[in-house]
């Protein structure tokens, strides 16, 4: 079989297990794969596939059909060199990080993005749209274009044209409002775009649908400021995916206060919060439990998460903080593991507590900290 | 305050200091316990930083000099960190060089040199628990680029502010058009040496080998660096890391393991980046990031504002183009734009010249609050 042919066939693998894994509850049914098998299979692939992964194996000796001893490529490789199995000429779209702390944006090329694109809607539909039919759907960001270059745009719209999809020839404002419509994208430089906020809220009630908001934190917070205080007429159910963090920007807002002013302001409750974790690096995303603890993320069956020692990579038992080390199988043709440098905390019950970025310890010497790539 | 009581303070400080070097002297003996007590850095490596790189050999003249050329202040405060270790001496000399009325206030991580200097010299400045600096007072504060900038932010409006905080040192190779003035063993043997000292973690501590010239020429010099650097390991071992410094490793080797081909060098690891003009500082703990280019001048000046000293190898008007070019850059932590830097050959970075502060960047500079 062709390196080509290995991709597709995984990236069908991948696309099975997703849909039966959602389906039951769990992935034992005679002829089903299991996590760990189609893992090996993908580092399997990417040993053959990419050089790099295959010196990384190779220097630490690892056995890849261990999972535990799999390397997880730091994040920082993504904005030092391409990290891919397959060549820039038949990328199907590159998502870029949001380049925030000032250095090089990381890439993340993506050769098929139907596996992509089902994973999220899978896992977006159990997430966020359970018990909902249709929503009214918009998102409090900046319209990324027809081709977005950010993994959380592209989600945002592809949640968009799924979850509520319908043009509307006449509405209470009497203009259209495509899935596809910038209007939908409610924050530019000049900051939150309360009118179509609004507007998007009356459809809703119109329609007698939910309205469903997707948000970053800093977003949201910068919505509270443009209110005021006011207060916007909402459907009964409006939810609110919540996502990142503030990353080096001026503002932050602790997560009790941004839920309790959010639910004051557009007449929800906070158990219509719903954060969510994605990252440029990776395919697979996690989200809160609806009405769960806030701060405890659950992975789908096709993500695994561990906390990891920092100096050996090490897995940790659960209750232990350490480094996060992602297993991704949506990562077909780029890398299966991932580690970064947010720390996380596994429960017991399966849940993710992430507790931050890991704090630099401070440097001994009056040497420069470690800064890796710069600019 | 008369020069003759600066001087007279100087040289006490200076005699102290002599014995603290000396192995045989009671000073030497109590310094090196404690050194051994809770240093990170190994026997040998703070022995041969000892002999190498404090200046205890400077000669009466070159020490007088300071007192011309440092500023005059009303009063000296000298914040150390524990980073410092050696640089505390020059640091408290710096101090006496401006007034007599001198007050220090010690790294509670490692405060044995100020300490022993305090007790040998019979009080030639204060040892102090805070700062307690007055308006026109100079202060010079030597630690990490958020301690500084917190620092300024709590000292009273008037006083003369020298923040002296991270830097590194980068090696630049330059190809010789024909045949080479040094061999590359010798000069790989140099920087070798200037790595281990510290394990890096010094100011002016190579982290980055840059070769202006061919892939060929930087694989040879590479090869040469890998025999040095084992061969240095040997006398100079490598000392005990931290858990965030062994995580900082751990992810770069992972890192530069799928970029190229690395290769352990004694305890550390020297990368040759197949990659050219990709800049990376690597963690501490002897650790190397060699970089191919055309230009190194066109390379480095970007960064030019985190760079405190330079090894040079082979003949090249790089350090004049590169001060003129880069004076006036921000520095790290902001609160200065930089001046000059140190320009060494390899084998040499970590002893720079009695002069000044170490940090040229910064100089007799100040930051007025």
């Amino acid at each position: 079989m062709t390196l080509m042919e290995q991709s597709e066939a995984l990236h069908r693998r991948v696309r099975l297990f997703a849909e039966l894994s959602l389906n039951i509850d769990s992935v034992t049914a005679s002829g089903s794969e299991s996590f760990e098998e189609l893992a090996r299979s993908i580092a399997q692939y990417q040993y053959e596939a990419i050089p790099g992964f295959q010196r990384l194996v190779d220097a630490r000796n690892a056995d890849i059909k261990d999972l535990a001893q799999i390397p997880a490529l730091p994040v920082d490789l993504f904005r030092m060199t391409r990290i891919a199995a397959h060549p820039e000429e038949i990328d199907k779209t590159v998502f870029y990080t949001s380049g925030t702390t000032g250095s090089e944006r990381g890439e993340h090329p993506v050769r098929d993005l139907q596996t992509y694109n089902e994973l999220a809607l899978r896992l977006g539909q159990a997430a966020l749209f359970s018990h909902i039919d249709r929503a009214v759907v918009i998102a409090l960001g900046e319209y990324p274009g027809k081709r977005p270059s950010s993994s959380l745009g592209h989600m945002m719209g592809l949640f968009m044209s799924r979850f509520d999809g319908r043009p509307i020839l006449s509405d209470p404002a009497g203009a259209l409002f495509r899935p596809d419509s910038e209007e939908r994208w409610l924050a530019n430089s000049q900051g939150i775009d309360i009118n179509n906020l609004e507007r998007a809220a009356k459809i809703a009630v119109h329609r007698s649908e939910p309205l469903v908001i997707l948000a970053t934190s800093f977003a949201l917070v910068a919505l509270l400021e443009a209110l005021d205080g006011k207060r916007i007429a909402t459907p009964s159910l409006t939810r609110i995916m919540i996502t990142g963090g503030f990353k080096g920007r001026t503002k932050e807002v602790g997560a009790p206060e941004l839920r309790a002013s959010l639910a004051r302001a557009l007449n929800t409750e906070q158990d219509q919060m719903i954060g969510e974790y994605g990252m440029t690096e990776l395919t697979s995303q996690l989200y809160e439990d609806q009405g769960g603890e806030p701060g405890v993320f659950f992975a789908p069956p096709w993500l695994r998460v561990d906390a990891v020692s920092p100096d050996s990579g090490e897995v940790l038992p659960p209750g232990q903080a350490g480094l996060a080390r992602f297993i991704d199988l949506g990562n077909i043709d780029s890398a299966l593991a991932i580690l970064t440098q947010d720390q996380v905390r596994r429960r017991e019950d399966g849940g993710i507590e992430l507790l931050g970025r890991a704090p630099q310890a401070p440097v001994r010497g009056c040497s420069l900290p470690f800064e890796g790539l710069i600019s | 305050m008369s020069l003759q009581e600066r001087q007279e303070r100087l040289l006490a400080l200076h005699e102290a200091v002599a014995h603290i070097a000396d192995p045989h002297h009671t000073l030497g003996i109590a310094y090196r316990r404690r050194l051994r007590e809770s240093h990170p850095l190994s026997a040998p490596n703070w022995e041969t930083a000892i002999n190498e790189s404090l200046e205890h050999t400077t000669s009466r003249s070159g020490l007088l000099q300071l007192l011309k050329i440092a500023p005059p202040a009303p009063a000296a405060h000298v914040q150390l960190a524990g980073n410092v270790f050696l640089g505390a001496y020059r640091a408290i000399a710096l101090a006496l060089a401006q007034t007599s009325r001198v007050k220090v206030r010690a790294s509670r991580r490692d405060g044995a040199m100020a300490e022993l200097l305090f007790d040998a010299t019979r009080g030639a400045f204060e040892l102090v628990d805070e700062l307690d600096a007055e308006p026109g007072d100079h202060v010079w504060a030597y630690g990490s680029d958020s301690t500084l900038e917190k620092l300024k932010g709590q000292l009273p409006a008037g006083c003369h502010l020298h923040p002296h905080g991270s830097g590194m040192g980068v090696a630049v190779l330059f190809e010789p058009q024909t045949k080479p003035e040094v061999d590359l063993d010798t000069a790989a043997l140099g920087l070798a040496l200037d790595t281990a000292l510290f394990d890096q973690r010094g100011c002016l501590s190579p982290r980055m080998v840059i070769v202006e010239g061919s892939r060929q020429y930087a694989e040879d010099f590479a090869d040469a660096l890998y025999k040095a650097l084992v061969q240095v390991e040997e006398s100079i071992p490598r000392g005990k890391l931290t858990s965030s410094e062994q995580a900082d490793i751990f992810r770069w080797e992972t890192t530069v393991s799928y970029l190229g081909s690395s290769a352990r060098a004694g305890a550390g690891m020297l990368f040759v980046d197949p990659e050219e003009n990709r800049l990376v500082v690597p963690p501490i703990g002897r650790n190397l990031h060699l970089c191919v280019t055309s230009n190194a001048l066109e390379l480095l000046q970007p960064i030019g504002g985190q760079i405190t000293s330079f090894g040079i190898y082979g003949t090249s008007s790089f350090p004049a183009q590169f001060e003129e070019k880069l004076k006036g850059q921000p520095l790290n932590s902001g609160l200065i734009d930089s001046g000059e830097r140190r320009f060494s050959p390899f084998g040499k970075m970590q002893m720079p010249a009695f002069d000044g502060p170490v940090d040229k960047r910064v100089g007799f500079r100040s930051l007025i609050i």
